[in-house]
């Protein structure tokens, strides 16, 4: 199992830089200047002067040729005129960028480290994607569970109509819907914005999160379902199943003992990759509910061309993608040892 | 029955809104008759409540409450010589104070941070020296502090260059550190660092030549020669800084260091935390800078309660999207927006019940106006007769009347709508596509190869005008101009471009047409940025690209009048100049802004001079919860520390 781990996390790492380069690559294709909107205030009302544009690509080394930039950005060495003098730095700031764990200011409120922000947001989206999964997985288990069991019946069906309806409803939209039917001015049953403030009591975030959690996680409900209905139908027509059955055991205790651990397997290897998907992805419910988290915190950075923020927030998209791929994959090797084997 | 309206709105709304999503920007039919517009030019008395469905009932204000606006954006920080945002600004309005402030209403300079000030005149002799004081002027001589002066020894007089500023004395910091000079002369001199990131606020603070503290309480400024708004300078441009938290070499800095070089003083400005932990001199302190929004609490200790504001806490709550925004405010958690389109505004969601019985809506008219500037610097664009057309080929009544709903005027220079510089003579070029192709003609523009475009040395009439990207009324505008301007045989290209990209391409000169906004104030403004050749340059905000003697002429003369009247008959005469002769815009409307307002606040006026309104004046009526007869001071800050 070591040598597998081991090799699955080395090829983690050209696929890292990959992700940077490619980031960084894409960014630059991107039009729009940061510099251009750091001094406009994103205004076409503000002035722009050359000579303050040059001082602030000078600063940022935008300037410079993009090699540089990108290596700058990498680390470990920091390539400013502040940096390290190998270089030709001043060495007052030797060291910077992601390998030596900096991701440096935003260029917007350059007091506020991305990184700080990123936990900022972090805070946010990761326990509501954590509970969007969850309720999706509650919802789809016991669907999927059903529908196989009951496979090709009007339950079946009706359920797969629905299912696909909620799959096929654009996020943006349902959240609209949403507000409008628990908000005021339908059930006033919960706030349609925000989070609740400091010092708020269990339920009150809990109402917050209500409306937001739902939303992220309908969509989740078809495929899940899906892939549970799936398995369930492939394990029950299994041999051991078969024997199970044969021996007499009670319908409730084949299915709910004997064939959902196995039918469980490709789901909790979906739980590995579609929570990255959830943090990275959550900007339009992030939008809609008025939540400040990370996807949001990647749009802004992006409609601001904060090259360090959408940088950050891509890299750590990728990081948590991979990680999430690695998890599944060491959770596929250990529940089937002919995978790491191979 | 609530529950059967919910799942309706969740079963049935999905056909409106998948329908609204999927479809083009449709034109709306012409609406009803607008509202009564209830503006009128120039300053004067603001109606109180005006918009309140019981505006006739007066009601006694009450101390306490909280405020929540909505703000659709937070500023990345609110320190406005770093960056010039408006929402920065509009909370600055009750987070900080200027060292004069202009009356909302009679739009006259009043004491602020400045108990008062006095206004001399530089005079420049032939040696070269500048003297400072009184001028009269006499027979054949200038008389300074009791000295004649022949005319001829005069090199020049420049009037109203020098103001001296007396400060209150019992003014402190949100901190509670005094107040004084040292403050005002810091906060001016950052702009003679290069390295601060203050550049946008540079051609102001260059206006200055010099300053100097008199004493602690007395500071002056030198301005190089004489303006018409030197005095608007230290309202609108001049940002006070406290300098015992900005400046490096102050000894009461936390982090003192007396001789910090240039590059840490300014790294310690444009990195400081308290950009966005502001700490102002306004009636309110900044509690707390979060995503969420900006939360400020009536500050104990401001220089001039009667004037420190009715409501404990005013909250800026940041909600991104205009939707949840209104949904937010109908559900009880916004008092406030001004984020209200057109379509919502006579929409059916605030026309029920559950929005009239508590919310009241209305408008209000600021400078802001929307235009297409044309490059000038491209060879179509070249000829007069060319822009005429391409004006005249835009239906702006149908505009407004439409999707506008009548709420819009239809301006024709830069000036305000309102304000006494505007020439309303000028009247907007009519909706002519006939006459639109006669002057195209004129210009050598017709269709010789038959396929339905002019042309004219072998080139079709065809250009791009771009659009930003989410701007509804812009891009319904450019599919209304694109079918007119199909019919005269000149094609239209429609690109929209998210702001950064938009932003670049204007900056780079890299456009045929745009599509943007320009705000002015109601008062006057100054004309050069726009259309001085000198802001024709690349970054400047001359985007068109006017480079004509007259025009710079006019702005000359006009930024040195300070005649009130003479001036605004420059400007006037400046605007009749643009429109009739060089027609570098085609003027779309100037929309005014519409809100939604909690009826539980009384105290409300709305004003021409930006942002509209005083949030320090709302209150909630006495007997509202959790109100009190009484102002109450608040904890001072040591105790609550």
């Amino acid at each position: 199992m070591l040598p597998y781990v081991l090799r699955r996390l080395a090829l983690f790492v050209p696929t890292l830089l990959g992700i940077t380069f490619l980031s960084f690559a894409l960014l630059q294709l991107v039009p729009g200047d940061p510099a251009e909107v750091a001094l406009s205030g994103g205004s076409t009302e503000t002035a722009v002067d050359a000579e303050a544009l040059a001082r602030f690509r000078a600063a940022y080394l935008l300037d410079q040729p993009l090699w540089k930039q990108y290596l700058h950005y990498l680390g470990p060495f920091d390539l400013s005129a502040e940096g390290h003098p190998w270089f030709g730095g001043s060495g007052a700031h030797s060291f910077g960028g992601l390998l030596s764990g900096d991701l440096k200011h935003e260029i917007h409120r350059p007091h506020v480290r991305v990184i700080d922000e990123l936990g900022r947001r972090l805070a946010v989206t990761v326990p509501l994607a954590l509970a969007a999964l969850l309720l999706g997985y509650l919802v789809a288990v016991p669907l999927g569970i059903f529908a196989a069991v009951r496979a090709g019946t009007a339950f079946d069906r009706v359920s797969v109509v629905i299912l696909l309806v909620c799959y096929c409803l654009p996020t943006f939209w349902a959240g609209l819907l949403l507000q409008l039917a628990f908000g005021a001015t339908g059930l006033g049953w919960f706030p349609v914005i925000g989070l609740a403030g400091e010092g708020a009591s269990f339920a009150e975030r809990l109402t917050h999160a209500v409306l937001p959690v739902v939303c992220l996680s309908y969509g989740s409900f078809a495929y899940l379902s899906r892939q549970m209905r799936a398995g369930m139908i492939e394990t029950l027509s299994s041999d051991y199943v078969r024997t199970a059955r044969a021996k007499g055991l009670p319908e409730r205790l084949v299915v709910g003992k004997h064939a959902l651990r196995n039918a469980l397997l490709p789901l909790t290897t979906l739980f590995a990759s579609a929570f990255p998907a959830l943090i990275g992805g959550a900007v339009i419910v992030e939008t809609i509910f008025d939540l400040p988290g990370m996807g949001r915190y990647a749009y802004e950075g992006l409609q601001q061309r904060d090259y360090f923020v959408v940088l950050a927030t891509t890299t750590l998209g990728g990081v948590m993608t991979c990680l999430g791929i690695l998890i599944s994959d060491l959770l596929s090797a250990v529940l089937d040892p002919r995978i790491r084997h191979a | 029955m609530k529950l059967t309206l919910a799942l309706a709105v969740l079963v049935l709304g999905g056909g409106i809104g998948w329908g609204s999503v999927r479809q083009a920007p449709q034109v709306p039919a012409a609406s009803a008759a607008p509202a009564e517009d209830k503006e009128t030019l120039g300053p004067g008395p603001a109606p109180l409540d005006a918009w309140h469905p019981a505006h006739a009932t007066p009601v006694q204000p009450a101390y306490g409450g909280t405020l929540r606006v909505h703000t659709e954006a937070l500023p990345p920080n609110l320190c406005l010589p770093l960056l010039n945002n408006t929402n920065a600004r509009n909370m600055l309005y009750e987070l900080h104070e200027t060292l004069v402030q202009r009356d909302w209403e009679s739009w006259q300079f009043n004491p602020d941070l400045a108990a008062s000030w006095e206004v001399e005149d530089t005079l420049v002799t032939k040696d070269g020296v500048a003297h400072h004081g009184r001028v009269e002027e006499e027979e054949g001589q200038y008389v300074l502090a009791g000295t004649a002066l022949a005319k001829d020894e005069v090199l020049r007089l420049e009037r109203g260059t020098v103001f001296t500023f007396h400060l209150r004395p019992d003014v402190r910091w949100h901190d509670g550190h005094p107040f004084d000079a040292e403050d005002v002369l810091f906060s001016w001199r950052i702009a003679q660092n290069p390295e601060v990131r203050c550049d946008w606020v540079r051609q102001y603070y260059g206006r200055v030549e010099r300053a100097e503290v008199v004493d602690a309480h007395t500071v002056r400024f030198f301005f190089k020669e004489q303006y018409f708004n030197a005095l608007g300078f230290f309202v609108d441009h001049l940002t006070i800084l406290p300098r015992h938290l900005y400046d490096l070499r102050d000894p009461d800095h936390p982090r003192h260091r007396a001789n910090a070089s240039n590059e840490e003083c300014a790294k310690e400005i444009n990195e400081n935390a308290h950009n966005t932990e502001w700490v102002g001199l306004g009636p309110y302190k900044l509690s707390s800078y979060s995503q969420q929004g900006v939360e400020a609490e009536r500050f104990a200790e401001y220089f001039d309660p009667a004037h420190g504001g009715y409501l404990d806490k005013i909250v800026w709550r940041h909600i991104a999207n205009d939707e949840a925004a209104f949904q937010a405010l109908v559900n009880g958690e916004l008092d406030f927006t001004l984020r209200i389109s057109s379509d919502r505004y006579f929409g059916e969601a605030m026309a029920t019940p559950t929005f009239t019985q508590r919310f009241c809506k209305g408008y209000y008219y600021l400078g802001a106006f929307n235009y297409t500037p044309w490059n000038l610097r491209r060879p179509l664009f070249a000829d007069l007769n060319v822009r005429k057309a391409l004006a005249q080929a835009f239906d702006a009544e149908s505009f407004r009347d439409t999707v506008a709903h009548g709420l819009a005027k239809l301006p024709t220079g830069p000036q305000c709508y309102f304000g006494p510089s505007y020439e309303h003579g000028v009247q907007h070029l009519p909706f002519d596509l006939a006459r639109a192709g006669e002057l195209l003609a004129e210009a050598g523009w017709y269709d010789r190869d038959g396929d339905g475009l002019l042309d004219k040395d072998g080139a079709p009439f065809e250009f791009e005008m771009l659009i930003q990207s989410g701007n509804t009324a812009g891009d319904i505008s450019a599919r209304m101009y694109q079918e007119s301007l199909a019919k005269i045989g000149v094609r239209l290209k429609v690109t929209a471009l998210d702001n950064a990209s938009y932003f670049k391409r204007i900056n780079e000169r890299d456009f045929d047409a745009g599509n943007q906004s320009w705000s002015v104030d109601a008062t006057e403004n100054d004309p050069m940025q726009l259309w001085g050749s000198a802001s024709a340059a690349s970054g400047g905000s001359n985007h068109a690209g006017v480079i004509d003697p007259k025009v710079d002429a006019l702005i000359a003369r006009g930024a040195r009048e300070l005649d009130d009247d003479k001036r605004h008959a420059l400007w006037r005469e400046l605007h009749r100049y643009l429109y009739e002769n060089v027609q570098p815009y085609l003027y779309r409307d100037a929309p005014p802004r519409k809100f939604a307002l909690s009826q539980a606040l009384r105290g409300v006026q709305f004003f021409k001079i930006t942002p509209g309104y005083a949030l320090r004046r709302w209150y909630y009526p006495a007997g509202t919860s959790g109100t009190r007869a009484t102002r109450e001071p608040l904890e001072p800050l040591e105790q609550k520390k």
